[in-house]
């Protein structure tokens, strides 16, 4: 056996555990990172019920819990959720497709990379917020304004990672696809589209992050509805409880988003040599 | 017939990697091209294979001039260069696309079975070695059915005992079809191990500085006297290669002040 076969060897790579610790440790690992969470949750619950702390400002979990269940019960939070989540959709659908068409094309021709990128790379960096008063003049405080200002917070991490990634396929993949004949669009679905596929997935995710963070500042701009409408709300009439049942409906719709990108995206990035696999 | 005439290659920068080389190759032979660095070798099997084209001169397959990739003409490269995101069969299968399903995964199985890996055709690329990887690289070049095969120093990543393995391992692959091979080597004894023909460049414009047949049958014993007597062939007609500097061969107190 040489060297490399021992060393890439399952064995070498992945330590053999017994059997029954296995399963044990699997279902352990992931619980391990809710202790601290949940220690402070129970701690703060505790305090305040012993008195120790009013919880007028920080409310404790049992008084988010109901909150929550009352928004919920009412239809309210799925109301406003469901508008925000709309909202998002609409803004990240059009980023991702204005992103990945600019980046494809900058990645692939050194002309229009010349020509577009150093324009695109000063807009980057202007904070998007900052666009929010001409957008407001340009597009009015209705829809518009909301989807266009998380449409451009999506598209530049999305032509970035589209843009990077093309222009940094390695050239010798693209040979075998030349010795191969491939034609141009062969070229393109054969070749770069799965060479760029792990960078796409990453600049998909932070897209997609990045338009739950503007959902918030469109909503922040004159909302009547949506769970950013339900922040200022809280703030207005003073009901912490509902920001932070309204925090909470803004994780769970991020991380479940954020899970289907993945989730998507998996099979198609099996082959992956990752460092996370070993 | 693989005809090379007055190939030249001048880079846009004036520089002046192949100059006048003109070579025939008959079908069932197996060229070695062999040279230092910077003789032009790699830059000659580039254009044969299409991916560059040359500058002077023209490469023709049977009448036909070369100036893009050619479906009889099968490369490899250095590096096996297997598309990661593609198992082992699906690989193999990289330029039989065209084919129906049936026909495809016929020929693949039967070119894993020739390389000895049928049992990787489900494997990622990454799990196998590099005399493993570099047997997929063969059997994707293969399964198409050239009836040329040009080879750019394919082995001379491997170690040297994976390397005399391969070798061993394309002659036998090479009998089948018996289609033109053309290799690049900088390994005198691989060169003499593999060819019908070596053809020895020189550098600084990369020319062809001779070209010797090779009479020895096969399979060839590397430690049989005959096949040391090539060797000093190859080595006398490589030490004619080398640049005699003026400078080093002036004495020594011409540089003193």
């Amino acid at each position: 056996m040489s060297t490399f076969e021992i060393l890439s060897s399952p064995s070498f790579v992945k330590p053999q555990r017994a059997g029954q610790h296995a399963g044990a440790r699997r279902l352990l690992r992931p619980a391990l990172g809710l202790l601290v969470p949940l220690a402070l949750a129970v701690g703060w619950e505790l305090a305040v019920r012993a008195g120790l702390a009013s919880g007028r400002l920080v409310p404790p979990p049992s008084v988010i819990f109901t909150t929550f269940a009352d928004l919920a019960a009412t239809g309210e939070l799925q109301r406003h959720a469901t508008v925000t989540l709309l909202r998002v959709l609409a803004g990240f659908g059009s980023g991702v497709i204005l992103g990945t068409l600019v980046g494809a094309i900058t990645g692939y021709s050194a002309l229009s990379h010349r020509l577009l990128d150093p324009s695109l790379q000063g807009l980057r960096a202007i904070p998007s917020i900052a666009w929010v008063p001409l957008f407001i003049l340009w597009f009015g405080i209705f829809e518009a304004s909301k989807i266009i200002l998380i449409a451009v917070g999506v598209f530049f991490p999305v032509y970035l990672g589209v843009m990077g990634a093309v222009r940094s396929v390695d050239r010798k993949i693209v040979e075998v696809g030349r010795v191969f004949r491939l034609s141009g669009a062969a070229m393109v679905r054969r070749i770069l589209l799965p060479a760029i596929a792990p960078a796409y997935v990453i600049a998909l995710r932070s897209g997609l992050g990045l338009g739950w963070m503007f959902v918030v500042a469109a909503e922040f701009m004159g909302a009547s509805e949506g769970l950013g409408y339900l922040l200022i709300d809280g703030q207005q009439l003073g009901k912490p409880a509902q920001i932070v049942a309204a925090i909470v409906a803004f994780a769970l719709l991020g991380k479940l988003t954020d899970w289907i990108v993945a989730s998507i995206a998996a099979p198609f990035l099996r082959w992956e040599d990752a460092f996370a696999s070993r | 017939m693989l005809s090379f005439d007055h190939v030249g290659k001048t880079y846009p920068n004036g520089v002046r990697a192949l100059d006048g080389v003109s070579l025939e190759v008959a079908p069932g032979e197996i060229l070695v091209i062999i040279g230092g660095s910077g003789c032009g070798k790699s830059t000659l099997l580039r254009a044969a294979s299409g991916l560059d084209v040359a500058t002077q001169g023209r490469v023709a397959l049977d009448g036909e001039t070369i100036l893009a990739p050619h479906e009889k003409i099968g490369l490899i490269f250095q590096e096996p260069r297997l598309l990661p995101w593609l198992s082992v069969a699906g690989n193999v299968a990289f330029g039989l696309s065209e084919l129906p399903k049936a026909e495809r995964s016929k020929r693949v199985g039967l070119a894993l079975e020739r390389v000895g890996l049928t049992d990787k055709a489900r494997v990622w690329p990454r799990e196998l070695s590099g005399g493993q990887a570099q047997r997929v690289a063969i059997a994707r070049a293969l399964v198409t059915r050239p009836s040329v095969l040009l080879l750019d120093e394919p082995f001379s990543a491997l170690d040297a005992f994976t390397r005399a393995e391969l070798q061993d391992h394309l002659l036998d692959l090479w009998e089948e079809g018996r289609p033109i091979l053309v290799l690049v080597t900088h390994d005198i004894e691989e060169a003499l191990v593999l060819a019908s023909r070596v053809v020895v460049m020189r550098a600084q414009p990369g020319r062809i500085a001779g070209i010797l047949d090779v009479p020895l049958p096969r399979p060839r014993d590397r430690l049989s006297p005959a096949f040391e007597e090539q060797k000093r062939r190859v080595l006398r007609l490589f030490d004619s290669t080398l640049l005699r500097r003026p400078a080093l061969n002036q004495p020594l107190h011409d540089f003193q002040i």
